[in-house]
């Protein structure tokens, strides 16, 4: 993307369900002061499973946002995905009846799919016979469900998609969602995504790729750069963020949370850092930022050591010769990693650390070898917050970063 | 603004796993559709599958890559053979270019749903109990999901450009191709390798789909079970295959002298925003889809030569293609051929629309309209011309390759010849 014509896009509303908080508000506080959202596995009896430790959000109601024609027929991820989505229209003030619906879209991330209703059909299926099978696992598990649930709740038609990509699915989300309004496919998008991972046989199938923390003790066991470090823990919930073009959020009068800059997605297949460096180095040409500008960044903290410096050495690379230490923070240590929803959640706690002036804190991390130029935001920290970093990247090696920004009306 | 040919292709189809015996088998109108015993083994009344028969993974592959490969999901295998012949296809690798700013757009509806279900047989004793914790010894996540073939692809042949996986169901493939192009006509990418891959023949999805009542349950011999536009159809047959093509800036294919099979003009998509899968008779989701996608490429309708349709075999689906092509063609909907490959080889779900894409790729290269197979019953609400007959010379200059999915999506994608 180069070249002055190309449309700006602003971030005006959202809204998170996870472990931290079912609403911004009480989400923001726990998440600003640090504290830890991580426990044991309520969800079923995990005793004897390697994984011991989820992110979970308690007491979820979702009759508050889906309406009862559509809980039976579809999964908690999706779940989340409709909760989100309705916080962040109402946040957004988004009247969907004065738009044009055919140019509003929905760009979400999920990894997995729904397998609370996979489970619920396989002993279905093994039990009573193949012909008992639920009907609404057909429509209900695959991985664009929420995608096309919420176009149908919300009456939604304009190009929209979803994303699997391991732990940067929610970020591939964004970045084609914001792409999606820069390039005149969308004025609107809702972009975010959601996971719902806690389940017997899903922390089975994720605790087989060796990315998970076996850790029995949820204060110790996600620890993102940290010496200790000894994989991530899994968390549920969703996210949704309104992505408007400037233009159309300022005819509206709404008030902007971000501008979202610019951002790059590549691929460091290999494992080197050189081409998650690539990617950073893209992403801050993209936004037009110095490394300078920049004053903290949301990581992706997988907590491998592997992983960590694969991310950490690119950072600090792109980072070098800055005058001060860059700040580093993986706010989601402290509410799971949720896949799908990591992303655009790490975007909505960057909103909200630009307009609150709080750095979040990684409460997972007390002590490593970080290269210099880095620090991690171990304590919260209150600054001035104009321009955030965000970064993802998967398994497989794709690399996703964002830079965002107070919008111009703010400063 | 830039343009995009394609200038690669490969496929692992059911009725062929090179592309040359695919586009032959399609011009002849073979049928590879066979019967499944499970389904009626487990109690389902669906008939008729079909599956990559000829697919080994050792003809492919070297012994070790092939070793690899075999503890993975089928629709990795498949989908990286096909992915593989796509970039050797192109020409790309040889050409001495540096390949690094080059992506991976992947796409699947269900990924390894087979090897889930193994997975829940070995975490509960067959099916028999609980499910109980097992030590895996290998990673399960990596045969299942669907990050893994684009990292693979990308580390092969050293691409360092985005690599995703989109999941927009029976519209992936199409969808996948179509963000690609995005990519490169804003800059992204100078190339991107783009497919799709879906290997969904296992008992939980067959279940699923017949509970339903999505799959065919035609009577008679069972290579009719999928039949689009028949007045008999009665659902469609699901099966198996990959598909991939090389989408490249059209200025760097010519700049290396690349052979570009066609361009992609215009592509659409939107929602219908009504039910996950009902469609509403008058078409109009996919009259909106056509026009956008037709506008994006600057064509007018009566230019359109040829129409590879959805045409899954379902009563509401090719009633619903009907009327969108005579809302969006007028009185020239009677004359523009439009023909269904899932007569013979069935819905692939996300690579069905890729399948459907490249074999319109053969007919603009053979001069030859693909013929839909296995029709025999008109039906008088379903009245176009559907090339019923096997295949029909014609000179294809700009054609249209669409597509419908679960959650309301509508694709459709405009293809043109390139002057050599």
């Amino acid at each position: 993307m180069t070249g002055m014509m190309r449309r700006r896009v602003m971030l005006t509303g959202l809204g998170v369900v996870n472990a931290s908080g079912q609403a911004t508000e009480p989400f923001w506080q726990n998440v600003s002061a640090g504290i830890q959202r991580l426990g044991p596995i309520s969800g079923f009896d995990a005793r004897d499973f390697p994984v011991q430790v989820a992110g979970e959000v308690a007491d979820f109601d979702p009759s508050r946002a889906v309406s009862r024609r559509f809980i039976v027929k579809t999964d908690r991820f999706t779940h989340f995905a409709l909760t989100a989505t309705a916080d962040a229209i109402e946040d957004a003030k988004l009247e969907l009846d004065a738009e044009d619906r055919t140019r509003v879209g929905v760009w979400f991330g999920n990894n997995t799919g729904g397998w609370d209703l996979c489970e619920r059909g396989f002993v279905e299926y093994y039990g009573a016979g193949a012909d008992t099978v639920n009907p609404w696992q057909a429509t209900g598990w695959f991985l664009a469900a929420p995608q096309g649930f919420t176009t149908i709740q919300h009456g939604i038609r304009g190009p929209s998609k979803s994303f699997s990509g391991d732990r940067a699915s929610g970020a591939a989300a964004f970045y084609y969602g914001a792409r999606a309004v820069q390039w005149d496919g969308n004025d609107v998008v809702l972009t975010g995504g959601c996971e719902a991972p806690v389940s017997p046989l899903s922390i089975a199938c994720f605790h087989s790729s060796g990315d998970l923390s076996e850790v029995v003790d949820p204060a110790m066991a996600y620890r993102p750069f940290d010496h200790a470090a000894a994989g991530l823990v899994v968390g549920e919930g969703g996210v949704a963020l309104v992505l408007e073009e400037a233009g159309h959020a300022r005819d509206r009068g709404s008030r902007a949370y971000l501008e979202v800059l610019g951002g790059a997605h590549g691929s460091a297949a290999d494992g080197d850092p050189a081409g998650y460096l690539r990617v950073l180095r893209r992403a801050l040409d993209d936004a037009g930022c110095a490394p300078e500008d920049i004053d903290l960044v949301f990581a992706e903290g997988c907590a491998d050591k592997a992983g960590d410096r694969f991310e950490a050495s690119a950072l600090a690379a792109a980072f070098s010769g800055r005058p001060t230490p860059l700040p580093v923070t993986v706010p989601k240590c402290q509410f799971g990693h949720l896949y799908g929803a990591a992303f655009g959640t790490d975007v909505a706690c960057a909103a909200l650390a630009v307009r609150h002036g709080i750095a979040p804190p990684t409460p997972g991390f007390s002590d490593g070898d970080l290269p210099s130029g880095l620090e991690v935001v171990a304590a919260a920290r209150p600054m001035r917050i104009d321009r955030v970093l965000v970064t993802s990247h998967s398994r497989y090696g794709s690399c996703v970063a964002t830079v965002v920004a107070r919008p111009p009306t703010d400063q | 603004m830039k343009r995009v040919v394609i200038t690669g292709i490969g496929v692992i189809a059911p009725n062929g796993v090179t592309v040359d015996q695919f586009w032959d088998n399609v011009l002849a109108g073979q049928v590879a559709i066979e019967d499944e015993p499970l389904m009626s083994q487990v109690g389902l009344k669906c008939r008729g599958v079909a599956r990559c028969r000829e697919f080994e993974l050792a003809d492919r592959w070297s012994a070790q890559e092939a070793g690899q490969l075999a503890g993975l999901g089928r629709f990795i295998q498949l989908g990286m053979t096909a992915a593989v012949d796509a970039v050797e296809n192109s020409g790309l690798p040889r050409s001495g270019g540096d390949l690094s700013d080059g992506g991976v757009m992947f796409s699947s509806a269900v990924g390894g749903a087979p090897e889930m279900q193994d997975l829940y047989e070995r975490l509960t004793d067959g099916g028999s109990g609980p499910i109980r914790p097992r030590l895996l010894t290998e990673s399960v996540y990596d045969g299942i999901f669907l990050d893994y073939l684009p990292g693979m692809l990308a580390r092969r042949y050293g691409l360092s450009g985005p690599t995703a996986a989109l999941t927009t169901g029976c519209t992936a493939g199409l969808d996948a191709m179509g963000l690609a192009v995005e990519l490169i006509r804003h800059g992204e990418a100078p190339f991107v390798v783009a497919g799709a891959s879906e290997c969904p023949l296992n008992g939980i999805s067959y279940a699923t789909l017949d509970v339903i009542g999505c799959l065919s349950r035609t009577d008679g011999p069972v290579h009719r079970a999928s039949r689009p536009f028949d007045a008999t159809r009665a659902g469609f047959v699901i099966s198996e295959g990959a598909a991939f093509v090389v989408v490249e800036e059209a200025e760097h294919a010519r700049s290396r002298g690349a052979h570009a099979y066609a361009e992609v003009l215009g592509f659409a998509s939107t929602s219908n925003a009504h039910h996950m899968t009902d469609l509403a008779a008058d078409g109009e989701p996919m009259a909106l889809t056509v026009t956008r996608a037709l506008r994006a490429a600057g064509v007018k309708p009566g230019a359109v030569q040829y129409v590879s349709a959805h045409g899954s075999s379902t009563p509401q689906n090719d009633l619903f293609e009907t009327n969108a092509f005579k809302t969006v063609f007028g009185d020239y909907a009677r004359s523009v051929p439009i023909s269904s490959l899932k007569s013979m080889i069935g819905h692939s779900l996300a690579s069905a629309s890729l399948m459907a894409l490249i074999a319109t790729l053969g007919a603009m290269r053979r001069s030859m309209i693909p013929p839909t197979a296995n029709y025999e019953t008109p039906d008088p609400a379903c009245d176009l011309d559907y090339v019923t007959s096997g295949a029909r010379p014609a000179s294809l200059a700009t054609t249209l390759v669409v597509a419908s999915g679960f959650g309301g999506i509508h694709s459709a994608a405009v293809l043109g010849e390139v002057a050599s």
